[in-house]
């Protein structure tokens, strides 16, 4: 029976989405506008995240030793390292690995193999490479390993994290603009969504007030009377999710050479990969806001118009 | 079958449209409510189906109290009663056909259901041979005898029919009394909303008079008064 009933109320549906053709096309568009709006703000807040999170990995602080450091000295240095709380990783580099990664590097290279096989000693520092756990967390660290206990150990160090840390502070604060302003236009045309959706919604139920009429006459149930207008505002929240979807995927694969190019060149991030792991969480994200939109305003015009 | 205690309706503004009414009308009976225009009458019809609830009074319906009847319960009471009006609302783009088993359609019927009654009823009121046309497509005497035919399908104990003649001709409105009578021989209660003399006299059935919103005349086999 419900079957059954469910089955002829999608009918009535459908024939209220054929008998006002071009209002359901403007409903479905502005439907998918509001979601294309939020879809492409979640995106560009993904893309941002990721651009901060790879500018985060690739900022280090590289430690040379002094020559004349032992090997007991080195292991007492890097363990006070490794137990600082802001410390994420250190990496130990000793002056016979240094030499064997240069001669790696520049295998091709044969004055720089002439060069070294003339040298009788290895000119090259050993090194400690660490990264913070936060990129905020270098002038901490920086200034212990500038206390005298540490200092004695350290020769020269690189610490070019300033560049990088003002290129975060900046793609935080776009990245930040970009929620507010989006939040913003989705906020707009989601309320505009709601609008059009209970205009077509009010004007459909105008439009079938003679088979509403004879409905109620025969003894239509109120819930039967009421289901076709609410399936209605679900298909075109599916069809306008739908649209939006194919927008987005669209315009990221169109999007993806050029982004790469500019955010993440000489880096394993792979924005293909990024949509493909995200997209059925978008998708379900997408289609439950369309559909509660739609349903709600859809569920306000039949309880404002429809009197059973 | 259909009870009025003491049933007033006021309307805001100060109007009046049924003063006081009590009337019982029995299961199987014909009858027909006159009067002139604004005296009540489809007020009166529309407090039996319940679409309008008195301000007074009670109205009963064989043995439920419908005065205060939850808006989930109207359809169950409509699938009841039988309703023909005087605009025959139809459906310009269904057969006649379809507009009969838009009725059970809608009620929840299984299809099997609906290719046995619809037959059964449009032969009833003579339309079997024409079940596959449009509205359009035939006389306004046959279009209320698609509406007659529709409010049968669900089998009602009840058929009211308001103004069942206005918009048709001295011989196609003959032909819907008839087939009024012909349900009522079924057993089927009439309620004949009318404000027709020559109909009603020709009845010779039960006659309840009302005049400004009052019952002023109740007959056993009655004339028009007014």
């Amino acid at each position: 029976m419900i079957l059954l009933q469910t089955t002829r109320a999608i009918r009535f549906a459908l024939q209220n989405f054929r008998r006002n053709l071009w209002l359901s096309i403007v409903t479905i568009i502005i439907i998918a506008v509001a979601v294309f709006s939020v879809s492409l703000v979640a995106a560009l807040n993904v893309l941002g995240h990721r651009a901060l999170a790879t500018v985060e990995q690739r900022v280090d602080v590289t430690l040379e030793l002094v020559p004349s450091a032992s090997e007991a000295d080195i292991a007492t240095f890097v363990e006070r390292l490794q137990n600082q709380p802001l410390v994420a990783s250190v990496a130990y580099l000793s002056k016979t690995d240094a030499l064997e990664a240069f001669k790696r590097n520049h295998a091709n290279d044969a004055n720089i193999q002439n060069l070294l096989a003339e040298l009788t000693d290895n000119p090259l520092p050993a090194s400690v490479t660490l990264k913070a756990k936060r990129i905020a967390d270098y002038d901490s660290i920086l200034a212990f390993v500038d206390l005298d206990e540490n200092a004695k150990f350290v020769a020269d160090s690189k610490r070019d994290f300033k560049d990088s840390q003002l290129v975060i502070e900046k793609l935080t604060t776009l990245t930040d603009r970009v929620r507010d302003i989006g939040f913003l236009v989705s906020s707009v045309f989601a309320f505009l969504s709601l609008i059009v959706v209970f205009n077509t919604i009010r004007i459909a139920i105008y439009t079938h007030r003679e088979e509403i009429g004879i409905m109620r006459l025969v003894g239509a149930s109120n819930a039967f009377i009421r289901s076709p207008f609410i399936i209605e505002s679900v298909l075109y929240s599916v069809i306008g999710a739908g649209l939006a979807i194919t927008l987005l995927v669209l315009l990221w694969q169109g999007a993806t050479p050029t982004l790469h190019k500019f955010f993440f060149k000489d880096t394993t991030v792979n924005l293909g990969t990024v949509l493909q792991q995200n997209l059925w969480t978008i998708v379900g994200w997408q289609f439950l806001g369309a559909l509660l939109l739609s349903t709600f305003s859809s569920t306000i015009a039949t309880r404002r118009y429809l009197k059973v | 079958m259909i009870t009025f205690e003491r049933v007033s309706k006021f309307y805001p503004h100060g109007v009046n449209a049924l003063k006081d009414v009590s009337v019982s009308i029995a299961a199987g009976e014909f009858v027909s409510i006159v009067g002139q225009s604004g005296t009540g009458k489809t007020t009166l019809a529309k407090l039996i189906i319940a679409e309008e609830h008195p301000s007074e009074g009670r109205v009963i319906i064989g043995d439920w109290d419908i005065t205060h009847i939850p808006t989930a319960d109207v359809p169950l009471l409509r699938r009841q009663i039988g309703v023909v009006f005087q605009d025959f609302k139809l459906l310009p783009q269904k057969t006649l056909f379809e507009n009969v088993a838009f009725a059970l359609e809608v009620s929840g019927a299984l299809p099997s259901k609906i290719q046995q009654i619809v037959p059964q009823v449009l032969k009833i009121v003579g339309l079997d041979q024409k079940m596959h046309r449009f509205p359009r497509e035939v006389s306004g005497g046959e279009q209320q005898r698609t509406v007659i035919a529709r409010a049968l399908v669900h089998r009602p104990k009840i058929l009211l029919a308001d103004e069942p003649t206005g918009n048709l001709d001295a011989i196609n409105a003959n032909e819907i009394i008839e087939l009024l009578l012909k349900i009522n021989s079924f057993g089927t209660t009439v309620v004949l909303v009318t404000h027709n003399r020559e109909i009603v006299n020709s009845l010779r059935k039960r006659v309840i008079t009302l005049d400004r919103g009052h019952l002023v005349s109740d007959q056993a086999t009655g004339k028009y008064r007014l």
